[in-house]
């Protein structure tokens, strides 16, 4: 009763996490689709001005394109769909020492477009807390 | 969202499956859930899955990433609070047993278990 792989990222709290995942997953899905988690499916359309999305909530899809935010829509998780949806939580958890926030990418495995997609969100968050020093550390 | 955290995990835990499913888990008392490893080999646990998301949550499928058709059936019962939940923001309502999971009479929620559209 569960799908997916789940990539859990610790991010700072004035880093603008949304925007960040979009420009990364437009880089490589032009004609992306995104549903906020709470929002009725249908219907769906493509991306098509320059502004990224600005989801209602802290749980969101973003689709490969049309054909896949249906293919979710009427199937949910299948073969033919696989790797065609990322599934984003902003989270509530905190890590101890540095205070950073939980995130957690939901994808169906790290291969292709999508290791892709799901490396650079790493590597974006985590060049913005390198140097960062804590104040454990500062003594 | 609604809020199905720790704060609630004294209401309802369920579990999502197609016919199939429901027939064989319906037939036994108490009510078996069979850990086995779910489909991305070794990323998460060997386990029984629950979930405290309801039925008709939106996007239910997509959230719990299984086929629609593995929704249509869900068995509810009362959580004691001897489940796991994930390591990560799903941990927030998805939990599992690390082996089989067995529901007695007295925690089985009958009026909230069957098929959904009919509940």
């Amino acid at each position: 009763m569960i799908g997916g792989v789940d990539v859990v990222l610790w991010v700072r709290d004035d880093i603008p996490a949304t925007d960040v995942i979009f420009r990364c997953v437009r880089h490589h899905w032009p004609k992306l689709v995104f549903q906020d988690a709470e929002e009725d499916s249908m219907p769906y359309s493509a991306q098509s001005s320059q502004w990224l999305p600005r989801p209602a909530g802290p749980e969101f899809f973003i689709y490969r394109d049309e054909e896949a935010a249906r293919s979710w829509d009427a199937q949910g998780a299948t073969p033919d769909n696989a790797n065609t949806m990322l599934y984003v939580i902003l989270g509530k958890r905190r890590q101890a020492k540095t205070g950073l926030k939980s995130l957690t990418l939901v994808c169906g495995d790290l291969t292709g477009d999508m290791r892709r997609i799901v490396d650079e969100i790493a590597a974006s968050f985590r060049d913005s807390v390198e140097g960062l020093r804590y104040p454990a550390e500062a003594a | 969202m609604k809020d199905h955290g720790p704060s609630q995990r004294s209401l309802n835990m369920n579990h999502f499956t197609d016919k199939d499913g429901y027939n064989g888990i319906r037939a036994s008392s108490p009510w078996h859930f069979r850990a086995s490893q779910p489909p991305v080999r070794l990323h998460h646990p060997f386990g029984a899955y629950f979930t405290t998301l309801p039925p008709h949550t939106k996007n239910l499928a997509k959230r719990l990433g299984i086929p629609k058709r593995k929704t249509e059936y869900i068995f509810s019962f009362d959580d004691i609070g001897d489940l796991t939940p994930l390591d990560n923001d799903r941990g927030e309502w998805i939990f599992y047993s690390p082996v089989d999971y067995d529901v007695d009479r007295k925690r089985q929620r009958l009026a909230e278990t069957g098929k959904v559209d009919e509940l």
